[in-house]
């Protein structure tokens, strides 16, 4: 991402194209091995009870109803915090807002909801806020109007997502105040309206951050377990613990999609292809962006349904059984392309939110921060994008396999696959090539 | 933590070998990437060289200019600086947005020469020049940090190329 208001000037260089050739090979030879060697009975999304559950004083910790609030408090403080910069500081590039809102909240939240699990259903300020004005009331913050009808699963989160990434990788002049803060009062409002009208469980459903943190907080080494017990786990047994639900899959692929457009706008064909277009650039844009997204649904559909039929699975099960092994290759095409600018888009960030309002204070006592490498070399970024990309396409295949064993009978079981595997190596390589070339 | 079933461990061996292959290959492509870099600026210096000895020499200057389709012209005095030429005109940019390598140490010149007044803008090292309508405009750096930089105007918003430092 690119943000032609200072945030983001230094972009990663292209990976050798000899990186790509081996991340390619590395993906066929794991789905040559997931296919011939992997385990032959499904074993993955149980509780897994036999694990270690956390420290005695974790666990007491975690239970009590002030741990609830520490972070409800934590994350009204840094909304409030935030606003300060977003309302009345002046709009110009050495205002924290676009480097807060993109990069520390925005990439932030996926090592945070990696290691944590869903952590902005925690934090989330509006969920607080809206709790806060029910106990005000003395309503049920659960009970709204009416209740969320079942057919509405993720729709509302996949529409705010992609709100999220048309307004992050197309929008006109998305970098200035007047245009976040646009968004951000859309977004408050209606996801306040739709909490009031369907109760708190709207957030889970309609709030596109929680629903994106809950996607990714999937893959954290440890959870609640169903007995109220918080224990280690496998990350893949969280990650196949997600089930199919309305809207799901389009979500999952809008993930996929915009990040690969965010690649893929940066390259140079693309940037010729728009200024010289005669179309104006955010229509060229969307109409990009709604491309690529629709390119990744198409192939989904595709192999799923391919897969299904050489599987014999039942008719229309298969693309929602196997969404959520999509999740591993998106965070890990995220993690890939992102990962030097928060490192070092952050550090900046952190330095500007320490003067909010450019009066020259000194708040945080950060200010003074000068941006540091930390082991950000060329050939150590190229390294880690292409290992992260590869790891997400392994834990992608190895939950597609074990899914695979659920949804297909025995005899059809390895031909099933065969469609599933294709189409991970499909959009690993295609993240690899748009790494190379964009 | 589930300890990885004994099925999963062939393909978990598979990562650091894969990890190792390409710490060793990623380190050989940053050399390739240089060799070529520095062969061409080998054979600017070739090229600049006749300059000084032979009367020819300020024709073939002089036809710089009125190829604005060159992006990349040594200067006579100093091969070692990259010289980068952009010229706009009606929102068109000549030569069409495209990479340019360069090594990390080199001396830059841009020079951009726009119909409109507009301010230009080298992200990441925050450059900014001036651009009076029809007045070349020059900014003149060491590229000392790696990576992707992109020129943009801010008026018009057109990108001008993206600078790749490695």
């Amino acid at each position: 991402m690119l943000l032609a208001h200072g945030v983001g000037g230094r972009q990663d260089l292209p990976i050798p194209f000899s990186a790509v050739l081996i991340g390619a090979a590395l993906a066929l030879l794991v789905s040559f091995v997931a296919l011939g060697a992997l385990w032959k009975e499904p074993r993955l999304g149980g509780d897994s009870p036999g694990a270690r559950s956390l420290p005695a004083a974790v666990q007491t910790a975690m239970s009590a109803p002030a741990w609830r609030w520490v972070w409800r408090i934590a994350g009204l403080v840094a909304a409030a915090y935030f606003c300060i910069g977003l309302i009345f500081g002046p709009d110009q590039a050495d205002n924290p807002t676009a480097g807060a809102f993109y990069v520390l909240f925005w990439v932030g939240l996926v090592p945070l909801s990696l290691l944590f699990g869903p952590v902005w259903r925690r934090l989330n300020p509006l969920r607080t806020l809206h709790l806060l004005a029910c106990r005000g009331l003395g309503r049920d913050p659960e009970l709204g109007l009416r209740p969320l009808p079942p057919g509405v699963g993720y729709w509302p989160a996949c529409a705010g997502l992609f709100a999220f990434v048309w307004l992050e990788l197309v929008a006109p002049e998305r970098a200035t105040l007047p245009v976040i803060g646009a968004w951000l009062a859309a977004y408050a409002v209606l996801t306040l309206a739709g909490a009031v009208v369907f109760g708190s469980r709207w957030f889970d459903h309609g709030d596109p951050f929680e629903v994106y943190s809950g996607l990714v907080g999937r893959l954290a080494p440890a959870a609640r377990r169903g007995d109220g017990v918080v224990a280690w786990r496998n990350s893949l047994d969280g990650m196949a613990g997600l089930r199919p639900a309305p809207g799901q899959t389009t979500l999952v692929v809008v993930l996929l999609g915009s990040t690969m457009y965010d690649s893929l706008s940066n390259a140079p064909v693309w940037v010729r292809f728009v200024q010289e277009s005669a179309v104006p650039a955010p229509v060229t844009g969307t109409a990009g962006l709604v491309i690529v997204i629709a390119l990744v649904l198409a192939a989904y559909r595709t192999a799923t349904a391919l897969a299904g039929r050489w599987g014999a699975a039942r008719p229309g099960t298969t693309a929602g059984e196997i969404a959520h092994s999509i999740v591993p290759i998106a965070v890990g095409y995220i993690v890939a392309h992102y990962y030097t600018l928060f490192l070092l888009e952050g550090q900046r960030t952190i330095a500007l939110l320490s003067d909010p309002l450019d009066t020259g204070a000194d708040w945080l006592g950060t200010a003074g921060w000068t941006i540091q490498a930390l082991g950000t070399t060329p050939a150590g970024v190229a390294t880690l994008q292409v290992t992260v990309i590869v790891i997400g396409h392994v834990l992608g295949t190895v939950l597609a396999h074990d899914r695979a064993l659920a949804l297909f009978p025995r005899r059809t079981a390895v031909l099933g696959q065969i469609p599933l595997l294709v189409l991970m190596v499909v959009y690993t390589v295609v993240g690899l090539l748009l790494l190379f070339a964009a | 933590m589930v300890i990885a079933p004994a099925r999963l461990r062939p393909l978990l061996a598979v990562l650091p070998l894969g990890a190792a292959l390409l710490m060793a290959t990623s380190a050989c492509g940053g050399s390739d990437a240089a060799a070529p870099a520095q062969s061409a600026a080998s054979v600017t210096t070739e090229a600049a060289a006749p300059v000084s000895t032979e009367p020819a020499a300020p024709a073939a200057a002089e036809s710089a200019p009125a190829a604005p389709g060159e992006s990349a012209a040594a200067a006579p005095a100093d091969p070692a600086v990259k010289e980068i030429t952009v010229t706009i005109a009606g929102k068109k940019v000549t030569p069409p947005p495209d990479r340019i390598e360069v090594t990390k140490g080199q001396t830059v010149r841009i020079t951009v020469t726009s119909d409109t007044a507009d301010e230009a803008h080298l992200h990441g090292y925050d450059k900014e020049a001036e651009l009076q309508p029809g007045t070349p405009a020059s900014i003149e750096f060491v590229a000392d940090q790696t990576g992707l930089f992109e020129m943009e105007t801010h008026g018009s918003g057109l990108q001008l190329f993206q600078l790749v430092v490695r």
